[in-house]
């Protein structure tokens, strides 16, 4: 758990957009990288909706259907992609939808 | 781009864009899997940032004999900035960097390029090899 766990207890990621030397502005916001499939969230502060957490995993997670019906660690998808060269476990389709069987997730599982 | 090797897993902790166009002009990068990886990439060596850390296995690459095909999936990450001197930089949070491994498309490189816009950029895409 040492390393998920600094997902919800440690900071935030850190995304910076400097524009001002074209006339833009400086924006400066966290992020997030969701806990199953790795995209990076931009947290915006005016959303009023929670974010998604997985309890299964004590990730947070995005907003994408697939990331919030299946457990999908990112640290397992890692494990099963070095087993499984070339199975999809890393990517999502364009929809967020997993590409692979979620079975494999459920492999070595004790509970 | 990124690639690693059968051996190898990294983890991008670090990502930097800075625009180097002459007029303004919006680029929309994207971090992204590949479906097909690069055939013989003209590699290039990634730099250690302490000098006692090993060689690196994984290497970056901006050419190759032929490119990768870049699978039609979810974007990793998408970074909008003015080329005209515009600088975006993303740092992942401890255990919130983006990860490849083993090789492998789709899992074993990743690529950051514009996908709308061509104004010219500079970019350095830091990674913590495990």
């Amino acid at each position: 758990m040492g390393v998920i766990s600094h997902r919800v207890k440690g900071g935030r990621g850190y995304l910076m957009v400097d524009n001002r030397a074209s006339g833009g502005k400086l924006e400066e916001y966290a992020t997030m990288t969701c806990g199953h499939c790795n995209t990076i969230v931009v947290l915006r502060g005016d959303r009023k909706r929670p974010r998604g957490y997985c309890k299964k995993c004590h990730a947070y997670i995005c907003d994408n259907t697939a990331c919030v019906l299946n457990c999908t660690p990112i640290l397992k998808a890692v494990a099963l992609a070095q087993k499984y060269p070339g199975l999809p476990v890393l990517t999502r389709g364009y929809q967020g939808q997993l590409l692979c069987d979620p079975k494999y997730f459920q492999e070595g599982k004790i509970f | 781009m990124v690639r690693t090797e059968t051996t190898s897993t990294l983890r991008i902790v670090d990502i930097y864009i800075g625009g180097e166009a002459t007029a303004s002009t919006v680029n929309r990068m994207a971090l992204r899997r590949l479906s097909t990886n690069a055939t013989t990439p003209t590699d290039q060596t990634a730099a250690a940032l302490n000098p006692l850390s090993q060689a690196a296995a994984a290497n970056g690459y901006v050419a190759a004999s032929t490119g990768p095909t870049i699978a039609s999936t979810q974007h990793l990450g998408n970074f909008a900035l003015n080329t005209f001197g515009g600088v975006v930089r993303w740092v992942a949070a401890v255990g919130e960097e983006v990860w490849a491994t083993a090789a492998t498309a789709p899992n074993g490189e990743i690529v950051l390029d514009s996908i709308s816009g061509i104004g010219v950029v500079t970019q350095d895409i830091r990674f913590e090899e495990i």
